[in-house]
């Protein structure tokens, strides 16, 4: 019964804080300074009449009432009805869904590359605690995560592309060339090798860190020492006991972090002229351009909730103490 | 151990994904031409486009309009073969020629003509609903003829109306609610848009039997580069042979070291000027706004931030080079007269700071709001006040983000609505300046008339010029009203213009050469793909080669003293006798 | 022999580089005037120079001297990211002390605000706040400040929650002791290492995230911090030419530096902080 009440409990306010978003996702851009008449009507608006442009403004329902806009816009999001962008003059859901791929691309390499080598260092760094190897790995990751991504894109793009030559410095793949098959595959990797290198770069510490903090916390648990006390071999008790338990900290930042996968990253998508979303919102927010502020934004937001969500649920499954936990609380 | 393997199965990938690709990337057929342009303009239609520029000039290369400018800005008729005007300027009569097709090989008729400018009226459009909304009737009379009548005469219809509005098809448009919406993109202009694909790319290909001649390029495939520095980059790489983007002008530099590359420049038409709130005082007052003009040392602006690739700014707002600009109307730095001019208007005490302070013992001390996005614009504020400061006005530089300063300075783009600052850096779009109403525009107090007057701008002397400018009709007499006008503005400084940026445009001659350079535009036009016998486009040519000589003098010498000879003699040959042809071609 | 090896753990090590490294940059930042070799305000060579003996760094695109930049951009750097993760802090800390502490509705709101703003994805939302904002430097601390608390937040309110439940503030609550001596005397004691250690990470970020900002073009292009050099670097195409070798590598690695002493100095506080690490 208690179970039951808590699951419900935790539904319930996942559906208040997607209604917070969708509203959010309202008034903020509409709270902005500005407005997007330029963006629809062209840089002549200046000639229009008052008459012409009130016309204008009626026909894209911006002199109605924030209340009646609101209210349109929530049955435009539950229809799918979600209109044109003011700045692309585009349906919302094919601009979205052409940069979507791009973000996904990038993003989830990224996600699977640095995860898979953070989790090797980390416990690498872990298990050869206060040893040499520990200093230079975790002085070496944290400085490398401290540099400004942009920066490190700007580098990359000096070195490799400009001066060497090896990658083209933007882009998702060439544009003017009819690659198919093979050949198109590697031109989308050349493309995505010097984004995606800098993003790992970047994200290496996020998971380094909580692997090599949690594997180091679960050494000093008491059942380490039960098991060192009982004689089972030692690389039994680093893989099945050390490491398998600090690995549930990890996931939790793992999930978090799958919850961002559409969010791209604005700036690396920018040095590289990407065409994902995160550049999508950023112009968006440029133009003032609302229906496109607010789809992308509410895109990348449910992501959010959905992966923690899915965290929540998958977390009890994967350790049977939360519940408990949960339950007292 | 670990390690090492690590490195090699990285470095092995590494190398063979460069390989394998460096293979793959393997050169276009020589008869198509990448061309970056650097925003997503959607499908290129008159109802889609995104900016003036690139957008519409790309378009240009898709829609015709019934008049065109040519590279020297001077109007010439395109899709009409005859017309004539009535000595009111009311009247137009207009004959369309008999070879133009749409892309979908439809005639193009009067019905197109009549149809573009009635629809015009229907749609979100302000630069052809303020054309469109001129016109009191239009009279077919045949497929070919049409009599256009003005509601009011206009001595500027064709080269601001005829010659922008770009001619669409009925048979697409008609009984579409919003124009938006149509995917096609079907004009009757030299290229055909075959693909467009957003935030990617457009392939463009040549209209063979257009009626103008065949393009020179057969097929023009042109990526969306946003990124300026990735369009010059792609550029020096040899990946593109030319792009929308203007050329930084500290690149010139670099560029001009690359063997490939030649690098055009024109004067530039957009203007970056110093507005004054003039309601605010003591903006108010001209002999202000005179003395911190003559304290700003324009020249040393012009050498800093654009490397010199700009003209210095008219106190009379048109350019030189524009049709209306005067060459006496230039400003002058001189602090003695700033200081002399700030003691007389009773600024004389200084506080500890040495800010001058007025009557009532406030510092000058002022906002100066500029768009932080823009990195001249700000660096030129940046100057500005340490030269302000230098007589004694205290500013302080207030960056905002573009749209946050339109809504200060030009609330809901309506100057009625007041304005919220004290100065500004701002600019206006090269196409001013070849309107004939840009001062009324900008200073009329009337602001039904003075509709960009963002200063709030009021002089009776200048209200009686532009009332008198309204009712004339003869093209002389409204020449000299401007004259008139220019010379009252020129003394009142109600904002300061500074400069006037060069276009400068870069390309790869390797891959294409027959570029004209457009005054105020740049070298992606109608004329860059055209041979035109036409004299004007020719001189364009003409010019133009010479200049690239200087520029290259060290690379390629030889080649270029053997085009410079061969070029003005061929359009000598072609000229005199238009038979033989093939022999002057190298 | 335990005591010394404990003084070795490679956290304590790093900890005093950051430490070394936070009091050179904050050295260099308050001697800025006589260290730097020319007003950075000053136009002092011709614009995009190279290096030389006068201009060490070469001369930006209007003529000042990047070295004297750099070492102008500490202060507002450093001041920037401390009076930026102070704002952060104390929000933080308040929000988490009192839906800690007193639970009830305020605390369902404020976790329910929390969640809410962790969701909004960061930089995307702080973009939205500085459109509001014109770009000066006290705004920008304002907005980084703003929404880079409830991490914070979160983490403080579920330690106070902890503490809270140990047996001698039961013992002094039954005693009649009053909220609020509880609270500064016991309570935010007993965090204080905590706020400490997230002050570092804070920091650590707050550089990082004006450094983008500012790249975006939504700094303040006036006030002479790394983020603003590397800015103009971009949009003047240093990239391009050999320039980015002087104008883009120096700020960037600074930037890195200073960022990786406030993280440096966190791991430090963090290994003093948890006996098992």
């Amino acid at each position: 019964m208690r179970k039951l009440f808590n699951r419900n409990r935790k539904l319930y306010h996942y559906i208040i804080l997607i209604f917070l978003v969708i509203s959010f996702n309202f008034f903020l851009p509409r709270l902005l300074p500005g407005n997007p008449l330029v963006n629809i009507m062209g840089e002549d608006i200046s000639l229009l009449t008052m008459e012409e442009r009130e016309a204008v403004i009626e026909r894209y329902n911006l002199n109605d009432s924030i209340f009646k806009q609101y209210t349109t816009y929530l049955r435009n999001l539950v229809t799918l009805n979600w209109g044109t962008s003011y700045s692309k003059k585009q349906p919302i859901s094919s601009v979205l869904w052409a940069a979507a791929p791009w973000t996904l691309l990038l993003a989830f390499s990224n996600l699977v590359i640095s995860t898979l080598i953070g989790i090797y260092l980390g416990t690498k760094a872990g298990l050869k605690r206060r040893k040499k190897e520990d200093v230079y790995l975790l002085s070496g990751i944290s400085f490398i995560s401290s540099m400004p991504s942009f920066w490190l894109g700007m580098i990359f793009i000096s070195v490799f592309s400009v001066n060497l030559g090896w990658f083209p410095i933007y882009g998702g793949y060439s544009m003017w060339q009819n690659y198919t098959g093979i050949s198109k595959v590697i031109d989308v990797l050349r493309h995505l090798f010097l984004p995606l290198s800098t993003l790992v770069i970047l994200s290496i510490s996020n998971i380094f860190l909580p692997m090599r903090y949690a594997l180091i916390e679960v050494m000093g648990e008491d059942f380490v020492f039960m098991a060192k006390a009982k004689g089972i071999p030692q690389s039994i008790i680093r893989y099945k006991y050390i490491v398998r338990n600090a690995l549930l900290p990890v996931f939790t930042v793992f999930m978090l972090r799958v919850g961002y996968i559409f969010s791209g990253s604005v700036v690396i998508e920018t040095v590289f002229a990407y065409p994902g979303l995160g550049r999508i919102m950023y112009d968006a927010i440029s133009t003032r351009d609302y229906p496109l502020i607010q789809y992308s934004f509410l895109l990348i937001s449910l992501m959010v909730i959905l992966s923690n969500y899915i965290t929540d649920l998958l977390y009890p499954l994967i350790d049977p103490r939360v519940v408990n936990q949960h339950e007292n609380t | 151990m670990k390690y090492k393997s690590w490195k090699k199965i990285f470095v092995i990938m590494l190398i063979s994904i460069m390989c394998i690709t460096n293979v793959a990337a393997a050169h276009s057929s020589v008869d198509t031409l990448t061309i970056s342009i650097h925003t997503d303009e959607n499908t290129l239609t008159p109802f889609t486009y995104v900016r003036g520029y690139p957008g519409i000039e790309v378009a240009r290369l898709v829609f015709d309009s019934l008049f065109t400018l040519d590279a020297n800005n001077q109007v010439i008729p395109w899709m009409v073969e005859e017309y004539s005007v009535d000595e009111n300027f009311q009247v137009y009569e207009l004959t369309l020629r008999d070879d133009l097709k749409w892309h979908d090989g439809e005639k193009v008729t009067t019905e197109d003509v009549k149809f573009a400018f009635e629809y015009a009226l229907t749609q979100n459009s302000s630069r052809w609903r303020r054309i469109a909304s001129e016109i009191e009737e239009m009279e077919i009379l045949d497929e070919r003829n049409i009599i256009i009548t003005l509601e009011n005469s206009n001595l500027d219809f064709i080269s601001n109306g005829l010659a922008d509005f770009m001619i669409y098809p009925k048979h697409i448009y008609d009984g579409v609610e919003d124009a938006t919406l149509v995917e096609e993109t079907v004009g009757s202009g030299m290229y055909q848009l075959l693909e467009y694909r957003s935030e990617q790319y457009y392939k463009f290909k040549a209209v063979e039997d257009y009626f103008m001649g065949t393009p020179k390029v057969k097929n023009i495939t042109m990526p969306i580069i946003n990124d300026s520095g990735a369009n010059f980059q792609a550029l020096r790489a040899g990946e593109i042979a030319a792009t929308t983007a203007q050329l930084a002008p500290e690149l010139v530099e670099t560029f001009e070291g690359n063997r490939n590359i030649n690098i055009k420049s024109g004067p530039g038409f957009g203007s970056t000027l110093l507005q004054f709130n003039t309601e605010e005082y003591p903006f108010n007052d001209s002999k202000f706004r005179q003395a911190i003009a003559y304290a700003i040392d324009i020249d040393e602006l012009i050498e800093r931030i654009t490397l010199g690739y700009a003209d210095k700014g008219n106190l009379g707002f048109y350019h030189p080079n524009s049709p209306y600009g005067r060459q006496t109307s230039t400003h002058s730095y001189n602090i003695e007269k700033s200081n002399e001019l700030l003691d007389m208007l009773g600024f004389t005490e200084k506080n500890a700071q040495g800010i001058r302070l007025d009557a009532e013992g406030t510092p000058l001390e002022f906002e100066l709001l500029v768009n932080g996005g823009s990195a001249p614009r700000s660096r030129t504020a940046e100057i500005i006040i340490s030269q302000l400061m230098d007589v004694g006005i205290k500013v302080n530089i207030v960056a905002l983000e573009g749209n946050t300063l339109d809504d200060r300075v030009w609330p809901g783009f309506d100057v009625s609505h007041g304005r919220n600052y004290e100065m500004s850096i701002w600019g206006w779009s090269g196409p001013m300046q070849l309107n004939s109403d840009a001062l009324i525009r900008l200073f009329a107090s009337d602001f039904a008339k003075g509709n960009l007057n963002i200063g709030g701008y009021n002089n009776d002397v200048f209200d009686d010029l532009a009332e008198k400018f309204a009712k004339t009709l003869n093209l002389q007499d409204r020449d000299d009203l401007i004259q008139e006008m220019m010379e009252v503005i020129e003394g009142e400084v109600p904002f300061l213009t500074l400069y006037y940026g060069e276009t400068i445009m870069a390309y790869d001659s390797t891959k294409y050469d027959g570029w004209v350079m457009q005054d105020g535009m740049g070298i992606i036009n109608k004329f860059s793909f055209l041979d035109l016998d036409t004299a004007v486009a020719q001189e364009g040519v003409v010019s133009t080669e010479v200049e690239e000589v200087s520029n290259n003098q060290s690379s390629s010498f030889p080649w270029w003293v053997v085009l410079v000879l061969i070029i003005p003699a061929t359009l000598i040959l072609k000229r005199r006798k238009n038979r033989e042809d093939d022999e002057e071609v190298i | 022999m335990k005591t010394l090896k404990n003084l070795c753990k490679s956290e304590e090590k790093l900890g005093l580089i950051g430490i070394a490294l936070l009091v050179f940059f904050l050295i260099v930042a308050l001697l800025a005037p006589t260290i730097a070799p020319f007003d950075p305000y000053e136009r002092v060579g011709k614009s995009f120079d190279t290096p030389s003996s006068i201009h060490l760094l070469g001369t930006n695109d209007i003529g000042q001297d990047i070295f004297s930049e750099i070492i102008y951009g500490t202060r507002f750097s450093l001041s920037l990211a401390l009076l930026a993760s102070f704002i952060a802090i104390v929000l933080g800390v308040l929000i988490g002390v009192i839906s800690g502490y007193f639970q009830g509705v305020w605390e369902s709101f404020f976790m329910r605000l929390t969640d809410f703003i962790l969701i909004i994805p960061f930089l995307p939302l702080v973009i939205i706040i500085s459109a509001y904002f014109s770009g000066s430097f006290k705004n920008l601390a304002l907005v980084i400040g703003l929404t880079a608390w409830p991490s914070t937040a979160r983490i403080i309110r579920s330690q106070v929650m902890r503490i809270r439940s140990k047996d001698y503030i039961l013992n002094l609550k039954a005693m009649g002791g009053r909220d609020s001596y509880i609270l500064k005397r016991h309570i935010l004691r007993e965090v204080l290492p905590i706020i400490v250690y997230r002050f570092m990470m804070m920091a650590n970020s707050a550089i990082l995230i004006e450094a983008s900002l500012s790249f975006l073009g939504l700094g303040s292009p006036t006030i002479k911090s790394w983020g603003t050099i590397l800015y103009y670097a971009q949009v003047r195409n240093a990239f391009l030419t050999d320039a980015w070798v002087w104008w883009i590598l120096p700020p960037g690695i600074c930037i890195s530096l200073l960022s990786v002493a406030f993280l440096f100095s966190g791991y430090y506080v963090e290994s003093r902080l948890n006996p098992k690490v």
